[in-house]
């Protein structure tokens, strides 16, 4: 498969929910975009721009009003295990342990059926290890910190090893130091240091540019009212990332770019 | 060696508590003094001999032995009737249409309205306690079971749903586990009417048991005896309540705490 063949294509898609007395509220509109394959695509916006109804499109759990999704060219008919979530809210399993919830879909989806319980085990742990999870096995969610809860959901979408992984603010929870190590861990299991073709796709929803920047191909970002994409933004800088790319000064030019184009909007939501 | 705060409170709540019974047995003493009608309001240290010589002859606990077993049965059964109907009215909208008129209808009917008629369909014996006890217990575990299915959190459900999960690991490894809390405290409060029922269906319906031992030593004037019976009832129906909560936490350990 080439690096250029099209994962995830959204065409003229639109949402729209109906309000009592009122005109439809437009929730997207017209929203055009080709997700490659091995692409890791950030989208940014102000807050209400539709992100989030975007990607419940993607996951097939929610449907557009207007326009076509498909995947791999076969439109996107519901949820399914080739495109893994990761939400906001977590989602977590409360009657489950940190195990439990990283092995959930392996031990009960299709994404283990072709893993022996060694196999499956030995998934679980190294991914828990990754997350920096180690020692907490067997706790339940509500004895984590709101950190630790999202490493799980973190892990939960990385052990099923989907061909998609769709991130909905997915490090929004976290301190300044375990997000920087997590960006790198992210990069690493997206497939960072292995040719395009052998990435998975990702799409990424995240409110802070310079986390957009650090892990993007492109930037797709949005305006409100109604959630439209405004513009795509080329991410030239080089891969593997590390630290010294945080330093790069390009890599702060494009952290100001991205925010001119949404600064005005941005304060006009935030004051308003 | 200084005690735990745990320990503390302990200690602390086991003295609240015999404080507490011990101003109402003087009260209890003053009043029968007060009163001098043994029939009437026997002391408390007359009922204490009575409970001690039906403890003795085992009456106390063979009566309360067929009672519990009655309720555990109505319990079992009860639950086998409401857990899966509960699930599916949770789980369908248009199943739920179809069955809640009817409950609805019969659900403000206590247990008690149907002791006459039960007598006449059963006559006197095991099956109507057990009826009416069943009958009593339905109503709040379905009830709870399809607050537990409505309430389950649908990112969960849209969680397992990107996970690829069929529907029927969705019900069995999602909205059953989840609406698990909700069901036990369903099957409290189904305990708590169940054992509330237990006495009177026993007054009329039954050769045994607590409320029959109840019926059969006031027709004999021997307060004492009833007051002993009475007091099981209420000791039986707070170890139950207490079982019900112990299986709670083991079940359910990851549930916030209830009071």
């Amino acid at each position: 498969m080439s690096a250029d063949t099209i994962k995830l294509r959204l065409a003229g898609v639109g949402k729209r929910f109906a309000v009592a007395g009122k005109p439809d509220a437009v929730a997207v509109d017209d929203f055009s975009l080709d997700i490659r394959q091995g692409e890791f695509l950030v989208v940014v916006g102000p807050s209400g721009c539709g992100k989030t109804t975007v990607l419940n499109v993607l996951a097939g759990l929610d449907t557009a009003t207007a326009g076509t999704v498909t995947i791999d060219e076969r439109p996107i008919a519901g949820p399914g295990p080739d495109r893994g979530v990761m939400f906001q809210d977590y989602a977590l399993f409360p009657w489950q342990t940190v195990r439990g919830n990283v092995g959930f879909g392996l031990k009960y989806g299709p994404a283990g059926a072709s893993l022996s319980t060694a196999a499956r085990n030995e998934r679980i742990a190294h991914t828990i290890d990754l997350v920096g999870l180690k020692g907490s096995e067997d706790k339940y969610p509500h004895q984590l910190s709101g950190g630790m809860r999202q490493r799980v959901a973190l892990a939960r979408l990385i052990a099923n090893e989907p061909d998609v992984l769709l991130m909905d603010e997915p490090l929004a929870a976290l301190d300044a130091q375990t997000r920087t190590i997590l960006q790198d861990e992210l990069l690493r299991v997206w497939g960072q240091d292995r040719p395009a073709s052998e990435r998975r796709t990702v799409v990424f929803i995240t409110h802070a540019i310079d986390e957009a920047v650090f892990l993007a191909d492109r930037i797709a970002v949005m305006t409100a009212h109604p959630g439209r994409l405004k513009t795509i933004v080329d991410n030239p800088l080089p891969r593997p990332r590390t630290d010294a790319t945080r330093a790069l000064p390009e890599f702060q030019a494009l952290v100001q770019r991205i925010w001119s184009l949404i600064r005005d909007e941005a304060y006009r939501a935030t004051v308003a | 060696m200084p005690m735990s705060p745990v320990a503390r409170t302990r200690v602390g709540d086991a003295l609240v508590y015999a404080r507490t019974m011990l101003v109402f047995a003087v009260a209890w003493w003053a009043v029968s003094r007060w009163t001098d009608n043994p029939i009437l309001l026997p002391s408390p240290l007359d009922v204490l001999a009575a409970m001690g010589d039906l403890a003795r002859e085992g009456e106390l606990f063979r009566q309360a032995a067929v009672s519990f077993g009655r309720m555990v049965l109505s319990l079992a059964i009860a639950s086998a009737l409401a857990i899966p109907l509960g699930l599916a009215m949770g789980l369908s909208k248009t199943f739920e249409a179809i069955v809640d008129p009817t409950v609805e209808l019969l659900r403000p009917i206590s247990g008690i309205a149907w002791i006459p008629l039960a007598l006449f369909l059963f006559g006197i014996g095991n099956v109507l306690p057990v009826f009416i006890m069943t009958y009593a217990a339905f109503f709040p575990i379905l009830l709870g079971t399809v607050a537990g299915v409505r309430a389950v959190d649908r990112s969960l459900v849209n969680a397992a749903r990107t996970m690829g999960l069929p529907t029927r690991g969705i019900v069995t490894r999602v909205v059953m586990p989840a609406a698990l809390p909700s069901l036990l405290v369903a099957l409290r409060l189904g305990v708590a009417v169940a054992w509330t029922a237990v006495v009177a269906s026993e007054l009329i319906g039954a050769p045994s048991g607590l409320g029959y031992a109840v019926e059969w030593y006031r027709e004999l004037l021997m307060t004492p005896q009833v007051m002993s019976f009475i007091a099981m009832i209420g000791l039986i129906g707070y170890i139950c309540d207490g079982g019900v909560r112990l299986l709670s936490r083991t079940l359910t350990p990851w549930a916030p705490k209830r009071a």
